[in-house]
């Protein structure tokens, strides 16, 4: 089995996302699954940043460490990660950062600082770049010192160019030795060198001269790895991140409308659907629709109330409607979310979670949005809120969020996080044929008389026509069934108890096992209970957990609202022992499931660090549970 | 930049290098227009002046510094330059801004 | 003339107090799209909240009744996704200029082809008369505990610099005068913003009626000459000056009527076309979204920059 995981590291700005990306589909095409995590400060360039790449011949879903190669060029990566390599994997550095001390790296955090210098101090050693290889060697990693200075020159001599991306040479000649020695044949190198930066041939050269610098150097070193391919070889498959797939599921969802302010990590899924504003129709059904483009709006807006309203404008004038924000954002959209629901207006809302409190960590992830997004609104306000734990959920998802605000003319929460948002992974081709677009009551004819936009119907859902295609009334106050304004109690009563029939129709609409997963069987050592991204590291961890003897079972929560109340009871009632991994401090998720269930969880598996979670923090902390019977781990690997 | 770089007729001390704002071990002549290593040295090496008035790169501590300071940063042996040499596809590879 | 103004009254009951100059906006709006013609089923009326935001009820057209500040966020949302709908905003200046400055803003700079009707009464009505943004600093107000300490804003400078491309200002009491601009707001590509200045008897006992009527005058009746269209952009920089000096008139005489207008700027509908071609004809509201319930996009045929031969 093919379980290998490769970090390159280095100044943001500083040629990271090009090496991952380039190194992403070298494996891919070489036939492995692949799943890459970014981690990144807030910050344009200069501050320490970092790719951690899965490769699995099975699936890749989750980061780990250690990992097996590390590629380290500047001093600050050197130390960042020099506990990051396995023992007998490679570390890729630059000899000629060999003199340069901890404290002469002005970007890197003080605290951090003086962690390595102490770790360094009690093996005796000093505080350069040499005495973290030399602490290295001792850990058993294998070096190898890539002299940059020459690598660098050699790009630029030899691909006759007075000015080079010296970052990007420098992160391939990095990368391309990690891929070397892990015994991706360069031709892979070559070939993603050149998907990477199609159409750009004055890019492509210089990087293929860097890559085979590499190969050099690891050849006349350890020598070439050998490594077979994998199994998706032949394939046509996708690398994308989960900024792309969500706006992919909302584009193959029939979004028409997108919103939205510039946030981190929100923004990018935006930018990427901008990017693909006009899109080509499937050739089948060109004829049929009588159209063979179509238009995405994606429109920035001043600010995030001006974003989720305009996008209930649009949905109330019969646009497929979205907008995307991250927590800072949506706090913003509060207001709104409550007017949608009152108006009934369809309209998605993504959330990129990321850490807070406040700004608290922009680019870092977490699950502390969770409770705000179920409670948003004021007065008495509902929504669905749906929850992705991978990419190729959070595009199925992004499409049944589309249709089920139409369905039940709600707003709809779809929740995702920054590690999704940041993260890169190979896709297999999406099924269209399970794909259906519903909109509900939806018409754009109105022949019966006057018309009543909120009509009392037996499941609280009212025929709907959009703005402009039947004279009507949208109220945010409460209102008669044509739309005025009005305080009577019993119009009141009988508009509450609508929206509480369509409640019902939410109820029975989504069924339990969109609801939720369950992965294993009931008879486990362990039932863990999530969501979101925690998904990814929870089941690479039943693998290695099942490996050991540990039975675990895994409860993967889809939806909050609404909540899988059976299955959750039902997963306590079961299990033997119960443990609810929450990515914030409140144990958020243990709340939401006793409000739900009555149900208290015994047992919680923390993260605040807003780094990704991974796989051994959930190996190491199951263990922690079933032998010493802890109530509360807390888990912060990942620099 | 090794800390005991001495002020040597090479790029690293010249006043027509610009380091490279994220590996600073080469950097771009503005004179020859090239890129060129830290030690590699020519016959039209210059030193650095500090002019009033002006900003300067100080490499050791990665920040922009004014005249003030350079003269001040100059006296105690950093490594100064009238700016650094970013890559011109820098925006490429900031997550957040590709795309 | 093909329908009657009457036609545009709502059965609803007006709840606005007896001489509230909401009447003559609301009369003046009748009266404005009887002539025009309009068709109330493609014709919206959004508003945010405040005594002049139940207007959408009183008028028998398409009705948006938003939220506090937030109805020009969502009137662009509706003229985004149908660019062939007539949609007009009509709000208070608290809504407009207070809570909701930032919309007012941003929708000048897209220009898009909506009419603002500010209802200007100086004051929050419906929270007892608390200052608005148009109010003088050390007016007080019966309503007012203490003398307002902070600035009136100009909505028309305000309108001007962020890009409107239709400025005018008009008096609640004079109907037909207000008629008028309105019908030319709306026949106007782009951005209309109308100041209409209205007392509010209850709350408003400084600017009262007779307070503005010893101090507006029409600029086309005395100033004849008066002369702020922008036909072409080089002319933008003189009539830009003649618009803000004249916005700038304020106190004993207050000037009524098309303040400045310019139909150089393209409208937010023509600037999307231009990078969305399309989107007139199939506009976000009504374009395709599926065939059958089938899904019209495949992503491995669109995004192909995502895509990987293995």
């Amino acid at each position: 089995m093919v379980d290998l995981a490769l970090l390159i590291g280095g100044p943001q700005g500083g040629g990271i996302e090009s090496a991952g990306q380039i190194g992403v589909r070298a494996l891919v095409m070489k036939g492995y699954d692949i799943f890459g995590v970014r981690e990144y400060h807030s910050n344009i360039i200069g501050a320490h940043s970092y790719f951690n790449i899965r490769i699995r011949d099975t699936v890749a879903r989750s980061p780990r460490l250690p990992v097996d190669a590390v590629v380290a060029l500047d001093a600050e990566s050197v130390f960042t990660h020099m506990d990051d390599v396995r023992e007998g994997g490679i570390f890729v550095y630059d000899t000629s950062t060999l003199k340069t001390r901890v404290d002469r790296i002005a970007p890197m955090p003080g605290p951090l600082k003086e962690r390595v210098k102490a770790k360094l101090s009690q093996h005796g050693l000093g505080d350069t770049v040499a005495d973290a290889v030399k602490y290295l060697e001792s850990r058993g990693a294998k070096l190898l010192g890539i002299d940059l200075k020459a690598a660098i020159k050699e790009v630029a001599e030899k691909s006759g160019r007075s000015v080079v991306s010296v970052a990007r040479a420098a992160n391939v000649v990095g990368l391309s030795a990690a891929l070397a020695f892990l015994g991706v044949e360069k031709e892979y190198v070559h070939r993603a060198i050149e998907a990477y930066f199609a159409g750009k041939t004055r890019v492509i050269e210089p990087n293929k001269i860097a890559a085979d610098i590499a190969y050099d150097y690891v050849e006349e070193s350890y020598g070439l790895g050998n490594l077979p391919d994998g199994p998706h070889k032949g394939k046509v498959r996708m690398v994308a991140s989960g900024n792309d797939v969500v706006a992919m599921g909302k584009v193959v969802g029939g979004l028409t409308v997108q919103t939205y302010y510039p946030i981190t990590p929100a923004a990018d899924e935006a930018l990427y659907m901008e990017g693909h504003r006009l899109v080509e129709v499937r050739e089948e059904l060109a004829e049929k629709v009588g159209l063979e483009k179509l238009g995405v709006a994606v429109i920035q807006t001043e600010d995030e109330i001006s974003a989720i309203n305009m996008a209930i404008g649009a949905a109330l004038a019969g646009a497929r409607s979205a907008t995307t924000t991250s927590g800072p954002g949506f706090a913003l959209m509060n207001e709104a979310i409550s007017m949608a629901y009152i108006m009934e207006a369809p309209v998605v809302i993504t959330i990129w979670q990321r850490a807070g409190p406040s700004t608290g960590m922009a680019t870092r992830t977490g699950q502390q949005d969770l409770l705000h997004a179920m409670f948003a609104g004021h007065g008495d306000a509902v929504k669905i809120v749906v929850a992705s734990g991978d990419h190729e959920e959070a595009f199925y998802d992004a499409i049944k969020a589309l249709n089920w605000a139409e369905k039940f003319q709600i707003p709809v929460v779809h929740l995702v996080d920054k590690t999704l948002a940041a993260s890169t992974k190979s896709l297999d081709r999406f099924d269209l044929d399970s794909i259906t677009i519903d909109r509900g009551k939806l018409s754009y004819e109105w022949s019966g008389g006057e018309y009543l936009r909120y009509k009392l119907t037996e499941d609280g859902i009212s025929p709907r026509v959009p703005v402009g295609f039947a004279k009507q009334l949208n109220s945010s106050l409460e209102h008669t069934e044509y739309g005025y304004a009005i305080e009577d109690p019993e119009v009141r009563n009988a508009m509450v108890e609508k929206r509480l029939k369509k409640l019902d129709a939410i109820e029975r609409g989504i069924p339990e096992d969109e609801r939720v997963k369950v992965y294993g069987s009931s008879d486990a050592d362990i039932t863990i209970i999530s969501w979101g991204t925690v998904k990814g590291p929870v089941l690479d961890a039943m693998e290695k957990l099942e490996d050991e003897g540990i039975k675990v079972r895994y409860v993967h929560i889809k939806t909050f609202i609404p909540f899988p109340v059976r299955t959750i009871d039902e997963a306590f009632k079961s299990a033997s022992r119960v443990a609810v991994v929450d990515y914030n401090m409140l144990a958020q998720t243990s709340l939401a499931i006793r409000m739900f269930t009555g149900h208290k969880a015994p047992h919680v598996i923390q993260k605040f660090t807003g780094r990704a979670l991974q796989e051994q923090e959930i190996v190491r902390a199951v263990k922690e549970i079933l032998e010493n019977n802890v109530e509360r781990v807390v888990v912060s690997d990942g620099a | 930049m090794p800390e005991n770089m001495e002020r040597e007729r090479r790029c690293a001390t010249c006043r027509w290098w610009r380091p490279h704002f994220h590996y600073p071990i080469v950097g771009y002549c503005t004179l020859w227009g090239k890129i060129t290593s830290e030690d590699d040295s020519c016959d039209r090496w210059e030193p650095l002046k500090v002019k009033e008035g002006r900003f300067y790169w100080c490499n050791s501590c990665r920040r922009r510094v004014s005249w003030e300071e350079a003269l001040e940063y100059l006296k105690r042996g950093e490594a100064l330059y009238e700016s650094a040499y970013v890559d011109p596809d820098v925006r490429e590879e900031i997550v957040g801004a590709s795309e | 003339m093909a329908r009657s103004w009457l036609e545009y009254r709502s059965p609803a009951w007006v709840q606005w107090c007896p001489g509230c100059g909401n009447y003559g906006i609301l009369t003046a709006a009748f009266k404005a799209f009887a002539e025009l013609d309009l068709d109330p089923a493609k014709t919206v009326v959004v508003s945010g909240i405040g005594c002049s935001s139940r207007i959408p009820y009183y008028i028998n057209v398409t009705g948006v009744h938003t939220i506090h500040g937030r109805p020009i966020p969502v009137a662009t949302g509706i003229k985004l996704a149908n660019p062939h709908l007539t949609v007009l905003v009509m709000s208070g200046d608290g809504d407009l200029l207070g809570i909701g400055a930032a919309h007012f803003v941003a929708l000048g700079r897209r220009n898009a082809d909506i009419t603002v009707v500010m209802h200007d009464n100086a004051v929050y009505g419906l929270t007892k008369g608390q200052a608005g943004p148009t109010l003088p600093a050390w007016v007080q107000t019966k309503a007012l505990r203490a003398p307002n300490i902070q600035d009136a804003l100009n909505p028309l400078l305000l309108a001007i610099a962020s890009g409107y491309t239709f400025v005018a200002r008009a008096y609640a009491y004079h109907v037909d005068k207000l008629k008028d601009i309105i019908k030319e707001a709306i026949k106007h590509r782009g951005a209309a913003f109308i100041d209409v200045l209205q007392p509010c008897p209850t709350y408003n006992n400084v600017m009262t009626q007779q307070w503005y009527e010893q101090r507006i005058y029409y600029i086309d009746e005395q100033e004849p000459d008066y002369d702020a269209t922008i036909k072409s952009p080089e002319e933008r920089s003189e009539k830009v000056a003649r618009a803000i000096a004249k916005a700038m008139e304020w106190g004993d005489r207050i000037p009524l009527g098309i303040i400045y207008r310019d139909l150089t700027k393209e409208p937010f509908d023509a600037r999307i076309e231009k990078i969305m071609p399309g989107y007139l004809e199939h506009p976000p509201a009504t374009r395709p979204v599926h065939y059958e319930g089938k899904p019209l996009v495949d992503p491995f045929k669109v995004f192909t920059d995502r895509v990987v031969q293995a």
